[in-house]
């Protein structure tokens, strides 16, 4: 079996940044979203964000998942939600 | 609580440390209030040097808990009195990713500047070129220039030219709307704050934290409001206003439109506008919306909202009735930096001066007409550019009614500030007493209560019926003594004058912490399990009654502040129109308010804050409330 892997849809964030939050509080304790593995990269005119991650260091502890409100983050094999 | 200290004049910073602020005062409007009311010397007028300016990130922003993203920003408002106003979004957390609770401007500079801030300290940069460039003018050219992460805090070209009204603009389209701050910043000839820091905050607990943040978001999801909340953000009430009859249409003239759902309506937004959800740092709620115009002139265009705010003023006040039209007016109000609510507020009142005869078009160079969108986007434009008539718009309605002797019946302002969105002839509950009582003047989001509701009712000028479901009166988070007093048992129906008096208290509150007040949060989250997140943040075991005094120590700090500045009783009143004039929806007339009930709520009011009759907190108020003499 591969790595798992976290799935990113830009598309349905909405630049809370919850999974940054959650990142940083679990790895570091400290709510840090600098410091997080997923970072956002946010277009504040148009309110667009790109959503990336650290793979080389992600501990793939699924913290940014839980934390996500929007459905813009699920395990690769994991379903969509709707 | 670490403090950033910024002199203007001397160019020059420093910090402060104090834990006891965050004991005492909580933070954010707390902070603010208490350095005001300690700080502020004797005689300072709105636009003097010793007028400071403070922002500070409420206690929970940055930290994770749910909703925690808001920052206020206080000074003493144009109007003379305690200006106040607060935003989401990311401004909060950038502050205190600066590793700092407060900044704290002082004095004024004598050119055009803006400031860098990270958690090293500040730099003090020539702004000469971007005096006279709008908000999103200047964000744009300051990330560019300070790097696209960073957080920009500006003012546009109103508050550059003193309109009474300006607003404080973060990353494009969070304005710090109300009470002119934008002005007495631009006094400063403080153009903007770039924020930069990359701090975290250190965690106590981290697995208290993750129970606690878990928690408030399953109360947040649990609560009725949350679907429709995401779903159509503010404009959830749009449709309710109209057939209530409680719109501000036509200066408060028209409390209904016919065509409003099909026009300004919530189903309207949704199915031609609305793409996307977007929320404030950490919020699951998710209220606010990217919007994208389908067809006609404006068709490719995109912006945020629709806020029913938007709609209420420039579509309900002003009867525009087209929503691309109603964006075009909040952009330029964005661009420009001014309050909407004020902006359009004045333009009411502008226009019945022109219908009575006290405006001409001479005076204009134009007519002016409700409904009529190009003369009201004219106005806009005159007014952020102080030319012509603009420059007698841009002081606002308490200065307007000065030159326009025998209007006072219909200008809007209470306590120098324009009235918002909602006519309190059709429903007087407490949100509506709280309209001219709280600190801000003429405000609808100083008193908000966890039960606020808009079923329709008879005004009795005592008790609103209470029509939550069971299963919502049981997520209320209020005191057990405080809500049986209120609401009797079982929970039956609500004691307007002490539900307003705890309304006050409660948002106070919610705006130290930095929590949201959509419904959602007012329907589940109180002092109880903000005093658990207090201690889960900062540990000093505190309860609900301890928060709920502070809150108390913060309103009266803010009262005591006004009533030092020359306020009065007599200026907690609606105009007049609201006590001689019904106001028409739907073929039907809701009559005027009771001025002799309404006046009695206040002095009860008075009574359950301990103050006097003339509104003077009394000594034993001042010593419960450990508040210290200045």
């Amino acid at each position: 079996m591969g790595k798992k892997r976290i799935h990113r849809e830009d598309e349905r964030c909405s630049g809370c940044l919850s999974c940054a939050i959650a990142c940083s509080v679990f790895n570091f304790d400290e709510a840090n979203p600098s410091k997080s593995y997923i970072k956002l990269k946010i277009d504040e005119r148009k309110e667009r964000f790109h959503i990336s991650i650290d793979e080389e260091r992600c501990k793939l502890c699924g913290e940014c998942i839980k934390a996500c409100y929007y459905n813009a983050l699920r395990w690769e094999d994991e379903a969509p939600r709707s | 609580m670490r403090l950033l200290v910024v002199d203007l004049e001397s160019k020059t910073f420093e910090y402060i440390m104090d834990e006891s602020l965050r004991h005492s005062f909580i933070g954010g409007v707390g902070v603010n209030t208490y350095l005001m009311y300690r700080f502020t010397e004797e005689g300072v007028t709105p636009f003097d040097r010793g007028n400071d300016l403070f922002f500070s990130p409420g206690a929970f922003v940055g930290t994770g808990v749910p909703t925690a993203s808001r920052c206020e920003v206080s000074a003493i408002s144009p109007t003379g009195y305690f200006g106040t106003s607060n935003t989401g979004g990311r401004v909060g957390l950038a502050i205190r990713q600066c590793g700092i609770d407060t900044i704290w401007i002082r004095g004024k500079s004598e050119s055009p500047v803006y400031l860098v801030i990270d958690e090293g300290g500040v730099f003090f940069k020539d702004g000469d070129l971007l005096w006279g460039k709008d908000t999103f003018e200047t964000t744009s050219i300051l990330k560019e220039r300070e790097g696209g992460d960073t957080c920009v805090v500006c003012i546009g070209q109103a508050g550059e030219r003193g309109v009474h009204f300006a607003s404080i603009h973060g990353e494009f389209y969070h304005a710090f709307g109300r009470t002119g701050l934008g002005a007495i910043m631009g006094g400063k000839m403080l153009k903007a704050i770039c924020l930069k820091g990359q701090k975290g905050i250190k965690i106590r607990d981290k697995r208290q934290l993750k129970e606690l943040t878990e928690k408030i978001r399953n109360r947040l999801i649990s609560s009725d409001t949350f679907g429709y909340t995401r779903r159509y953000g503010s404009m959830v009430v749009s449709d309710v206003y109209n057939r209530l009859g409680i719109l501000p249409g036509h200066n408060y003239r028209k409390g209904s439109y016919e065509n409003w759902e099909e026009t300004r309506g919530r189903r309207v937004f949704e199915e031609r506008y609305k793409i996307r959800d977007l929320a404030c740092v950490s919020c699951p709620i998710g209220c606010m919306h990217w919007s994208k115009v389908r067809d006609g002139i404006y068709d490719g265009y995109e912006t945020k909202g629709l806020e029913v705010t938007f709609a209420l003023e420039f579509g309900g006040k002003l009867d525009i009735q087209d929503i691309p039209q109603i964006f075009q007016c909040v952009e330029l109000c964005n661009r420009f930096g001014m309050d909407v609510i004020s902006t359009s507020s004045v333009i009411a009142y502008a226009i019945e001066l022109f219908e009575k005869g006290f405006l001409k078009e001479k005076d204009i160079g134009f007519k002016i007409a409700f409904g009529d969108f190009d003369s009201i986007y004219k106005l806009i434009l005159m007014i952020g550019r102080n030319e012509g008539i603009g420059n007698i718009l841009g002081k606002g309605i308490r200065a307007m009614k000065e030159e326009f002797k025998g209007s006072d019946s219909f200008a809007c302002e209470i306590k120098g500030v324009e009235m918002p969105v909602r006519d309190p002839r059709g429903r007087f509950d407490p949100w509506m007493l709280g309209l001219f009582i709280n600190v801000r003047g003429g405000d609808h989001l100083r008193i908000r209560t966890p039960v606020d509701d808009l079923k329709p009712f008879v005004n009795d000028y005592k008790y609103e019926p209470l029509s939550l479901k069971q299963e919502a009166v049981e997520l209320l988070d209020i005191p057990e003594k405080i809500k049986e007093a209120i609401m009797g048992t079982p929970p039956s129906r609500i004691d307007i004058v002490a539900m307003t008096k705890y309304g006050e208290d409660y948002l106070t509150l919610l705006n130290a912490c930095g929590m949201c007040i959509r419904p959602p949060v007012l329907r589940t989250i109180g002092p109880s399990i903000l005093a658990e997140a207090f201690n889960t943040l900062f540990g000093y075991g505190l309860d609900d009654e301890d928060l709920l005094t502070i809150s108390e120590r913060i309103v009266n700090m803010a009262h005591l502040f006004n009533l030092k500045r020359g306020l009065t009783l007599g200026e907690y009143r609606y105009p007049e129109r609201f006590y001689s004039e019904g106001i028409e929806y739907s073929g039907k007339t809701h009559p005027p308010l009771d001025r002799k009930k309404v006046e009695e709520m206040l002095l009860r009011y008075c009574e359950l804050r301990g103050w006097d009759e003339k509104g003077q907190v009394k000594k034993e108020t001042m010593e419960r409330l450990k508040l210290w003499k200045r």
